[in-house]
């Protein structure tokens, strides 16, 4: 690479030019709060992420995962795609994508297909190279707010889009699909949390009884100074 | 003692070791919680050794299995997870030991005479652990680790010169690539760490020599069992200070743990989210900037309008800190006993270095920029002003030892 190139390069990323256009920047998501320790919703969640999404994206990182296999999604029957694959932007494996593009930024994109000129669209990623996975349950959304409204009023993510056409399930069944699609989506990126919130209380309050005989033990010492 | 303790203490006196530099160690009982943050960062140290060995026996050092090698050894080893994140929030809190343990010496003009080099080793040991901090970043070959050193290094490539050769040295290649990875790997598990240690270890002879400051700045001699009307006045190490040291290591391991167990990530501020995807030359991230510890220099980098002139005063932002014992001219060590203008300054220079390291991680816009200019220039003011503002303010007596 040439010094020059090299420069440009840095200069780039001092510049740190944000995504311009996209209308997801002006739309204020919920927030959105999984427990992971709600087990049957992780697994309800694996389900669905089987039936629907697995035909298209890997979870490479749980090879050993109980719940996923138990959901039958096994690395070695993932899909594979090479890089030019789906005009080059081939399904990305979505074991970290919970952490990676946060559970707020998810819920939007996983809600914010809308159907436009016959053809359905994103909300959070507008011209995304993924098809809408479920225009059955969900049905049809329309955009009610146009761009330049959006860019102007920065509108809750539910004042931008509305259910126009209702699909096979009632709407309130698909957001507990969308709810547990995401509490996997997060057990996945992080297995460990069941984990280490089993210990976390038995070691802070070991920790904690340390720091007490230790504290003890110095207020003793300094009693000398009295 | 038994025979054989005898025996082995004529030919190595661990006992009588011990015993000069704890027992018969002795300091000011000034001395309080701010002096157990080398005790801290000691442990720290320990923590990333031990955690790291362990990481060391799963972690495969290619571009291709880096990434995928430390996700599955967190997912499939036993307590994977507590070992990275233990190193991860490890080295978070080694550098919240040592800002504390630095801002310490700043408090207590810790580096002024007779301390100047045991400060000057400090600031070595701060600059390796600079050089560790980011080789280890580069380790997990995610999307920040491979455009943070591309970055980086596109900013060596600048120096007159000797830049070209030099970034090629570093990188072992034309671009940033395997084998990069391979030399980062052995800066930052051995060729680092040797270092450290042993500046580690001429630290704590050249504190042991002069011995230990206070917050009064009063001078003791660290070697003399004092008088009996001092008793109280000056005490030895042990058991005093390291019963205190004691409880403050347990208190911090406490938070330490706290975080490792229910916010190991720190919201994205000790393990960065854009660092969770494996590392893509093709996809260049929206917005590049280093971790927390390292975002201050990264500020002052960037706030030169000049490539080569940002490179020059990112480095001496840490060099000035060798010449700081010679800058500080007050008669007296200690902000208790400064004057108006050490104090403001010293709190300016705290604020500017906090801004600096708000506006490392933020994009560069140009209130962002204007704004790290102006806390560059107050960055360098403390230091550079110094001479002048710790001779005309007026200090206070402090106390005499007797
Ligand atoms: C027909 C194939 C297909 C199916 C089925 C599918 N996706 Fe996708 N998905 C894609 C493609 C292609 C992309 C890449 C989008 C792009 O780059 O524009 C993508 C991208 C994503 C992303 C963004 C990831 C990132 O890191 O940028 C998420 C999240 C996602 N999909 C979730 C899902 C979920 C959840 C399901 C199941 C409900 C699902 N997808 C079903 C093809 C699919
Ligand atoms: C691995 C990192 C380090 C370790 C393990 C370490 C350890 C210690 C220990 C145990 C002490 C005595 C106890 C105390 O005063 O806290 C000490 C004192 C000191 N350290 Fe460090 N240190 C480290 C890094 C640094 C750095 C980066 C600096 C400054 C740039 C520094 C400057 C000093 C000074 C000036 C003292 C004397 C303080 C006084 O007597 O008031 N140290 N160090």
């Amino acid at each position: 690479m040439q010094t020059t190139t090299r420069i440009k390069l840095a200069l780039l990323c001092l510049a740190s030019i944000v995504a311009a256009d996209g209308l997801e920047a002006y739309i204020r998501l919920p927030k959105v709060s999984i427990d992971t320790s709600n087990a049957e919703k992780v697994s309800e969640g694996a389900a669905f992420f089987k039936e629907r999404c697995f035909t298209c994206h890997s979870m490479k990182y749980l090879r050993f995962d109980d719940v996923s296999l138990n959901a039958g999604i096994n690395p070695k029957d993932a899909p594979q795609w090479s890089k030019d694959s789906w005009k080059g932007h081939p399904p990305p494996d979505l074991s970290l994508v919970a952490i990676t593009k946060g559970v707020d930024w998810l819920y939007g994109y996983l809600k914010g297909y809308y159907f436009e000129n016959g053809s359905y669209d994103n909300i959070m990623w507008q011209n995304t190279a993924m098809p809408n996975p479920y225009p059955d349950l969900q049905g049809k959304q329309k955009l009610i707010m146009t761009p330049e409204q959006i860019r102007a009023f920065h509108p809750r993510f539910y004042q931008v889009v509305k259910l126009d056409t209702s699909g096979s399930i009632s709407a309130h069944a698909f957001n507990d699909k969308i709810d547990a699609l995401l509490h996997y989506l997060v057990y996945a990126s992080d297995p460990s949390v069941e984990e280490r919130h089993s210990f976390g209380p038995m070691v802070l309050i070991f920790m904690m009884t340390l720091s007490l005989f230790a504290f003890l033990l110095y207020r003793d010492f300094y009693r000398d100074f009295d | 003692m038994s025979k054989l303790g005898d025996w082995l203490e004529q030919r190595l006196p661990i006992a009588g070791f011990l015993r000069k530099n704890l027992k018969e160690y002795y300091v000011h009982s000034s001395i309080n919680f701010w002096y157990a943050m080398g005790a801290i960062a000691f442990v720290m140290l320990a923590v990333q050794v031990i955690s790291g060995i362990f990481l060391l026996m799963y972690y495969v050092p290619t571009t291709e299995q880096a990434f995928s090698s430390i996700q599955y050894m967190m997912r499939e080893i036993p307590y994977g997870w507590l070992i990275r994140y233990l190193h991860v929030v490890g080295a978070s809190f080694f550098f919240i030991a040592i800002y504390l343990h630095m801002f310490r010496a700043l408090l207590y003009g810790s580096y002024k005479n007779p301390r100047e080099f045991l400060w000057m080793s400090g600031v070595v040991i701060y600059i390796l652990m600079i050089a560790i901090a980011y080789t280890g970043y580069v380790l997990p070959w995610g999307q920040m680790s491979y455009w943070a050193t591309r970055v980086i290094i596109s900013f060596l490539t600048v120096i007159p010169y000797v830049g070209d050769g030099l970034a090629q040295w570093l990188q072992g290649d034309f671009v940033v690539s395997s084998v990069t990875l391979s030399r980062f790997f052995a800066f930052h598990i051995v060729a680092f760490p040797l270092v450290i240690f042993l500046f580690i270890g001429i630290h704590i002879v050249a504190l042991h020599v002069v011995g230990s400051n206070n917050p009064e700045g009063v001078t003791v001699n660290a070697h003399k069992k004092p008088a009996k009307n001092l008793r109280k006045k000056v005490i030895p190490f042990y058991p005093y200070v390291i019963s205190k040291d004691l409880f403050v290591v347990f208190v911090a391991l406490a938070l330490f743990l706290g975080v490792v167990f229910y916010a190991p990530t720190f919201y994205g501020f000790f393990l960065e989210h854009i660092n969770q995807v494996p590392a893509n030359p093709m996809v260049t991230p929206s917005h590049i900037h280093p971790v927390w510890y390292l975002s201050p220099f990264y500020a002052i980098l960037r706030a030169v309008p000049d490539k080569l002139l940002g490179v020059i005063f990112m480095f001496l932002s840490l060099v000035i800190l060798f010449f700081l014992p010679w800058l500080d001219k007050s008669p007296v060590k200690s902000m208790r006993y400064k004057g108006r203008l050490s104090r403001g300054s010293l709190c300016v220079f705290i604020l500017s270095v906090i801004m600096l390291g708000y506006y490392g991680m933020v994009p560069a816009t140009d209130t962002h920029l204007f704004w790290t200019r102006i806390f560059t220039v107050l960055y360098f003011g403390h230091f550079v002003l110094m001479p002048i503002y710790t001779r005309i303010e007026t200090c206070k007596q402090p106390p005499e030892l007797n």
